[in-house]
C-alpha cells in the first residue's frame, strides 16, 4: 500500500522527466552534428589535409583540420585544440581539479580529528601484490611520464599521463598500507606545476604575439613529428602531467585518512 | 595605459596556486595572498571601467569594449575576452564584494586550518569575473564550474564562532544543484555548438538565425534553467535557503554578491545576445521578465515570514536577484537604469548586512530575529550601520535602490503595464513590512543589555559602504557615464539622469 502511494505521487515527477527527455532527444536528433557548415566554406577540389588560406574561413573546427600542425608544430590535432587553439579552456579545467582536490582536503581536515581516536586496523598486503606491485609500479609510472611526453605527437597527455601515473600510486598505496608520499612534496609539486602552466602563459603575453598562452616559438624548434617540437606545447604538457599526477596522488592520499 | 583583460583571470590563479605553497610555510600569511590577489584584480577592474569611460571614443549607437584573445589566434579561432560596459561595472562591482569580504574576515581566526575560506572566496569571485567577461560559450561553462566547485567548499566550511561542524546539508544541495545546472548549461552549449559550428559567442549571434527553432527553444530552456539555478531565480533556487542558514556571513555574501549575480549576468548574456535573435517576438524577455517579478514577490515574501536572520537576508536577496532580472528584461533605457542602480545598491547594502548579522552571530545554528532586540542600547554603531543598509536595500532615499526603482516604477507604468506596476508594489510592501519589523527590534534602548563590540575592520568596511552608497544615493549622475553605456550596450538610447533627478 505505501509502495503505490508513493508511486502516484510520484507520476507527475516521472511525466515531467520523460517530457523533458523527449524534448532533448528530438533537438539532439534534429542537430546534424559532425556535419558542419564545412561545404560552404571549402575551396573547390579541396584534398583533406590540404593547407587552406585562413582568410576565407570563418568556422573554427575547419581551420583546425587543416592548418594546426602548421600553425602550432602539433602532430596531434586534439592537443593542437585542447593546449594552443582552446588553451585557455585547458588552464580553466586544471583549476577545476587543483580546487576540487585542494576542497576535498580542506573539508577532509575538519572531520580527521574525530578518526584519528579510532586507529584503524590495517591488514598486510598478501605477497603476490606486495612484490607485483614493486614489478610494476616503476613500469606504469615510465608509461604515464611517455604518455605526456608524446601528447604533441600521439594519442594521450598530460591529463592522460597524470592519471596514469596516479593509478600507479594507488596501486603503491594497496600494496603497501604503511608508506605513502609526504604530503608537503605532493603540494609543492602540485603547486609548482601550476605555476609553471601560468608561467609558459606568461611567456606568450612578453614575446611577439603578445597574447596568453601563445605559442610563438612553434615553428622554431625542430620539425612536426618530433619529440622536440610544437614550441611550448609540449612544455604546458609535463607542467599539467606533473600536476594530475601529483593532484590525483595527493587526492588518493588523503581519502586513505593518514595522510598529514 | 589599458591592463589586458586576461589579467582578471591570470592574477587569481597565481595567488590560488601560490596559496598552499605559502601555507607550507605560514599558515597565517597564506590568508593575505588571496587578499593581495583580490586587491590586484581591483585594481586592474578599476583601470580597465576608467579606461571603458574616458579614453575610448564614444559615439550613438556603438558602445565601448576592451577585447583580448588568447592562444594566439583570433577570435573566433581563439578564446576571447570582452569587457562591456555592464561586465566592467559588475567585475568591479564583484570584486569590491570579495575585498570586503576578505579584508573584514581577514583578522578573525575562525578556523586554523589553512587559508582555504580566503582561497575559494577569491576562486569564486575569480570565475564569476570570468563568466562575465569571456566572449566564448564553453569558456563560460568552464568558470560556470570553477565557481561553483568554489561555492560548493565555501558552503560546506565550518560556520566559525566556535562552531566546528561542516554545512554538509547546505552544501551537498549545493553541489548536486549545481552540477545539474551545469549539465543542462552544457546540454545547450553542445546543441548550440552543433547547430552552428562555433562556440564564440559573437560569431554564434550571427549564425543562430538559421537554425532550427525547436533546437534553440530546447537550448533556450536549458540556459535559463541552468543560470537560474546559479542565478536563485523561482522555482530554481530551493537549495539556497540551506546556504544561507548554515554557512558563515562571508560565504553568505559571495553567494548574495557574486555567485548568484554571475549567473544573472550569464543568464542576461545568453539569452539577449544569442537566443533573442533566433527566436520569434519577445517570448525571451517575458519569460525572464515574469519569472523575475514572481521571483521578487516570493522572495520578499518568504523574507517577510522568516524566522532566522540568516535567512531572512537570504530570501532578501532571492527577492532582489528577481527584481533586477525583471529590470533588465523589461528593457528601454527605464528598464536598464533601474536595473544597474538596484544591482548597485544591493552590491552596497547587502555585504554590510551581512557582516553585522555575521558578528552579532551566536553559537546556536539558528539566528533569531530578537538577536537584534535593543541593538541599539548595545552598540550604537552596530545599530547605526544597520539602520542605514536596511534602509538603503528598502529605497529610503537618498540611495541608488530609490532610483532604481524610481525608473522601474517609471519604465513600467510609461508601457501602462499596470499588473507589472501592481505586483512591484506587492513586493515592495512586503520589504518594507520585514525591515520594519526588524527596526522596531533596533530601535528601543534597554540599557541593561550586554554591550556589544563590532570588530575594527567590520566598522571601517560598513561605514565606507554605507558613506558610499549615501554618496551614490544622494548623487546618482556620477553613475551616469556608466550607466549610458550599459544602455548602449542593451541598444537603448540615453536619457539624462541628472535631468531627471
Amino acid at each position: 500500500m505505501m509502495e503505490r502511494t508513493t508511486f502516484h505521487r510520484s507520476l507527475p515527477a516521472i511525466a515531467l522527466a520523460l517530457l523533458f527527455a523527449a524534448t532533448l532527444f528530438v533537438a539532439f536528433v534534429e542537430v546534424d552534428f559532425g556535419e558542419p557548415r564545412i561545404e560552404e566554406e571549402l575551396p573547390v577540389n579541396y584534398q583533406p589535409g590540404e593547407e587552406i588560406d585562413t582568410e576565407n574561413i570563418t568556422t573554427p573546427g575547419l581551420r583546425y583540420l587543416a592548418n594546426s600542425s602548421e600553425e602550432t608544430g602539433s602532430a596531434n590535432l586534439v592537443t593542437a585544440v585542447v593546449v594552443n587553439y582552446r588553451g585557455f579552456d585547458t588552464l580553466g579545467e586544471v583549476t577545476i581539479l587543483f580546487l576540487a582536490a585542494t576542497g576535498v582536503g580542506a573539508l577532509l581536515s575538519f572531520i580527521k580529528d574525530d578518526d584519528e581516536k579510532k586507529k584503524k586496523k590495517i591488514l598486510p598486503p598478501s605477497l603476490i601484490l606486495n612484490k607485483g606491485a614493486r614489478l610494476v609500479l616503476p613500469l606504469i609510472i615510465l608509461f604515464g611520464v611517455y604518455v605526456f611526453l608524446h601528447g604533441h605527437l600521439s594519442p594521450g597527455g598530460g591529463f592522460q599521463g597524470g592519471v596514469i601515473i596516479a593509478s600507479g600510486m594507488l596501486l603503491f598505496y594497496i600494496a603497501e598500507p604503511t608508506k605513502g608520499a609526504s604530503h608537503k612534496v605532493i603540494s609543492i609539486i602540485e603547486s609548482t606545476a601550476g605555476l609553471a602552466f601560468i608561467g609558459l602563459g606568461i611567456v606568450g603575453l612578453m614575446t611577439a604575439s603578445k597574447i596568453f598562452l601563445a605559442n610563438d616559438f612553434a615553428g622554431d624548434w625542430g620539425e612536426v613529428g618530433m619529440l622536440v617540437s610544437a614550441g611550448l606545447l609540449p612544455l604546458i604538457y609535463i607542467a599539467i602531467g606533473f600536476k594530475v599526477g601529483s593532484e590525483m596522488t595527493g587526492l588518493v592520499e588523503k581519502m586513505r585518512g593518514d595522510g598529514s | 595605459m589599458t591592463p589586458d583583460p586576461v589579467l582578471l583571470i591570470v592574477i587569481p590563479l597565481l595567488a590560488a596556486f601560490l596559496t598552499p605553497l605559502v601555507a607550507l610555510g605560514s599558515k597565517k600569511f597564506a590568508r593575505y595572498v588571496p587578499l593581495i590577489g583580490v586587491l590586484a584584480m581591483g585594481v586592474v577592474s578599476l583601470l580597465l571601467l576608467k579606461d571603458l569611460i574616458e579614453v575610448q571614443p564614444r559615439t550613438y549607437g556603438a558602445y565601448n569594449t576592451i577585447e583580448s584573445t588568447t592562444g594566439g589566434f583570433q577570435p573566433p579561432f581563439g578564446i576571447s575576452l570582452i569587457v562591456t560596459p555592464l561586465g566592467g561595472l559588475i567585475t568591479f562591482g564583484m570584486i569590491m564584494v570579495a575585498l570586503y569580504v576578505l579584508v573584514t574576515s581577514i583578522q578573525k581566526k575562525e578556523d586554523d586550518k589553512g587559508p582555504w575560506f580566503e582561497m575559494m572566496a577569491m576562486m569564486a569571485t575569480a570565475g564569476a569575473v570570468g563568466m562575465v567577461i569571456t566572449g566564448d560559450l564553453f569558456n563560460m561553462f568552464v568558470f560556470l564550474e570553477i565557481t561553483s566547485i568554489s561555492g560548493t567548499i565555501l558552503a560546506a566550511l565550518p560556520r566559525g564562532n566556535g562552531e566546528k561542524g561542516l554545512n554538509w546539508k547546505g552544501a551537498a544541495g549545493y553541489a548536486v544543484i549545481s552540477a545539474l545546472a551545469s549539465f543542462l548549461i552544457l546540454a545547450a552549449i553542445a546543441l548550440l555548438y552543433g547547430a552552428t559550428s562555433t562556440l564564440n559567442i559573437a560569431q554564434m549571434a550571427e549564425r543562430v538565425g538559421s537554425i532550427d527553432t525547436f533546437v534553440a527553444g530546447t537550448a533556450l530552456l536549458l540556459m535559463i534553467i541552468g543560470f537560474g539555478i546559479e542565478a536563485e531565480i523561482f522555482p530554481l533556487n530551493g537549495w539556497a535557503p540551506e546556504v544561507y542558514r548554515g554557512s558563515r556571513w562571508g560565504t553568505s555574501t559571495i553567494f548574495s554578491g557574486i555567485i548568484g549575480k554571475a549567473g544573472l549576468i550569464a543568464m542576461l548574456k545568453v539569452v539577449t545576445v544569442i537566443l533573442a535573435p533566433a527566436l520569434e517576438g519577445n517570448i525571451a524577455m517575458d519569460i525572464l521578465l515574469w519569472g523575475g517579478v514572481i521571483t521578487f514577490i516570493v522572495g520578499e515574501a518568504a523574507a517577510f515570514t522568516s524566522k532566522d536572520l540568516y535567512r531572512l537576508w537570504g530570501f532578501s536577496s532571492i527577492g532582489m536577484f528577481g527584481l533586477i532580472l525583471a529590470a533588465f528584461s523589461l528593457g528601454g533605457e527605464n528598464g536598464i537604469y533601474a536595473a544597474v542602480l538596484i544591482m548597485i545598491g544591493h552590491l552596497i547594502s547587502k555585504p554590510v548586512l551581512f557582516s553585522l548579522t555575521g558578528a552579532m552571530r551566536h553559537k546556536d545554528r539558528d539566528l533569531p530575529l530578537s538577536v537584534l532586540d535593543g541593538l541599539m542600547g548595545k552598540s550604537r554603531v552596530t545599530a547605526f550601520l544597520f539602520i542605514g543598509a536596511a534602509l538603503m536595500l528598502l529605497g529610503m532615499p537618498p540611495s541608488p535602490i530609490f532610483w532604481g526603482k524610481y525608473f522601474l516604477f517609471s519604465g513600467a507604468g510609461g508601457e501602462s503595464n499596470w499588473l507589472l506596476v501592481g505586483l512591484l508594489i506587492v513586493g515592495t510592501l512586503l520589504e518594507a513590512g520585514y525591515i520594519g519589523k526588524l527596526l522596531w527590534r533596533v530601535l528601543p534602548k534597554k540599557e541593561e543589555a550586554k554591550a556589544f563590540k563590532l570588530p575594527i575592520t567590520t566598522t571601517v568596511m560598513a561605514l565606507i559602504a554605507v558613506a558610499l552608497g549615501v554618496l551614490l544615493g544622494a548623487v546618482p549622475g556620477l553613475l551616469q557615464d556608466i550607466i549610458d553605456l550599459v544602455v548602449l550596450e542593451f541598444g537603448g538610447a540615453i536619457i539624462i539622469l541628472a535631468g531627471v533627478i
